[in-house]
């Protein structure tokens, strides 16, 4: 029980993404152990370290921004092995002496437990299905109107995804997998000067990770692949973009601690793997706060 | 098997920074001519911008003179709209300031680079809310 109930940790370290601009896609808010329902609370300090632009050239930023994450995420199954969660993100981003915060892109989750562990397997994993639908209510680069755009919290676009969790528990180990694919819908822009419309694509992310259990504690690692078609400009101004690419690796450490209550303090950094394209890169620490409520 | 251990060690490999020069000079070119009319346009920088700074730049509207192609100020059929944008990323930057100093010649100020590579300065001009021509500047942050 207390190693099903630690492998929720890994899922947060999703919603580390390219931190230009308001950052990626809100991460699915699931229930992996046998709990009725659950909620977190996460706190996480990014620092945009380097650029990688079209070309996969790296450029240094001698000036890092800091993006601060307050996330509320919350669970519950609804019916026999039917789930529904939400992600909740308050963003804060600071360059120099200039900040801005607000609320972030708000993700809904549908989950279904579609491969439930109901006798023991030596191999068949837990597997779990989920639709999200993430609604752009964090401002986008097209809307912003501060100079620096420190008010961009969000990407700017509906997106409705559809993904899968495996997850399985070998003796004091736990793994997982996470394979998710998403639709961003066109999104319209005008102001004074400019109108248009953003064309977005389709966009995924894989992610593999394991974790170490001894007694209260989990030590736990994970490596999470993300794409994201070009983007193209049509109105006042025409532009083709570039497609997106860059992988976050995350180290964490669990701690059980009585009446379902838990926390992890992790470290994630987007410099160590991949190809990345077309990315602010970023590290930062996450420390996450959970309690679950058992069926 | 073979082939998701291949998989595995394609998507595991370590990221190689291949770092760019260091610099920001945004000096690609620092000139286009319009797409419809003769006129050109080119810049130079007043104020560098840094990542938490915007730039100030000198714009120069010009015609190249039929005999010998040197350079002849002229204003501008229209109203100016100068905007940057990321086209990889497919997103501008802040609103940008244009004030008329003389007879083709304006400064343009608050160039506001969000992150570093490849971006276009483009100066659109307007007749109303409609873009009767644009040039596009391309430069590098």
């Amino acid at each position: 029980m207390k190693l099903l109930f630690l492998f929720t940790f890994s899922l947060p370290l999703q919603a580390w993404a390219a931190a230009c601009c308001g950052g990626g896609l809100t991460a699915p808010s699931i229930i992996l152990g046998e709990d009725s329902a659950q909620m977190s609370v996460s706190y996480s300090n990014q620092a945009v370290v380097s650029d990688v632009d079209a070309e996969s050239l790296w450029h240094h930023r001698q000036d890092p921004e800091t993006t601060e994450t307050y996330t509320l995420n919350v669970a519950h199954i609804f019916w026999d092995r039917w789930q529904a969660g939400l992600g909740l993100p308050i963003v804060k981003r600071s360059l120099g002496d200039e900040s801005s915060s607000g609320l972030g892109d708000v993700a809904g989750t549908l989950g279904y437990e579609y491969l439930p562990e109901w006798e023991y397997s030596s191999w068949r994993p837990k597997g779990i299905g989920f639709v999200q639908l993430t609604a752009p209510t964090g401002r986008s680069n097209m809307d912003s109107d501060q100079t620096f755009q420190l008010d961009v919290r969000g990407r700017g676009f509906w997106t409705l995804g559809v993904g899968t969790l495996l997850t399985k528990i070998i003796s004091r180990w736990d793994l997982f997998t996470s394979l998710d694919v998403h639709r961003s819908f066109s999104h319209s822009y005008s102001d004074d000067q400019f109108t248009g419309t953003l064309i977005p694509g389709y966009g995924g992310d894989l992610g593999v990770g394991a974790g170490y259990n001894v007694g209260p504690y989990r030590f736990g690692g994970s490596i999470t692949w993300t794409y994201e078609d070009p983007i193209d400009m049509e109105g006042t101004i025409n532009s083709q973009g570039s497609a997106q690419r860059y992988a976050t690796t995350a180290l964490s450490l669990s701690y059980l601690l009585p009446e379902e209550w838990s926390v992890t303090g992790s470290y994630a950094d987007q410099t160590w793997f991949g190809s990345p394209t077309n990315a602010s890169l970023g590290r930062g620490l996450l420390i996450t706060a959970q309690k679950r409520w058992l069926r | 098997m073979k082939f998701v251990a291949l998989c595995f060690l394609i998507l595991g490999a370590c990221a190689k920074s291949n770092y760019a020069d260091s610099g920001g000079d945004a000096s690609d070119k620092n000139a286009a001519c319009f797409v419809h009319s003769r006129e050109c346009v080119s810049f130079t920088w007043e104020k560098m911008p840094t990542e938490v700074q915007a730039g100030d730049i000198l714009l120069k509207f010009f015609l190249l003179n039929a005999a010998d192609r040197t350079q002849v100020l002229a204003d501008p059929q229209g109203k100016i709209a100068l905007s940057l944008v990321m086209p990889g990323m497919a997103h501008g930057s802040s609103d940008i300031t244009v004030v008329r100093e003389d007879t083709g010649i304006f400064r343009a100020s608050g160039l506001f680079f969000s992150m570093h590579g490849a971006w276009e300065l483009h100066v659109q001009l307007k007749n109303g809310d409609v873009v009767s021509d644009e040039a596009i500047i391309p430069l590098h942050f």
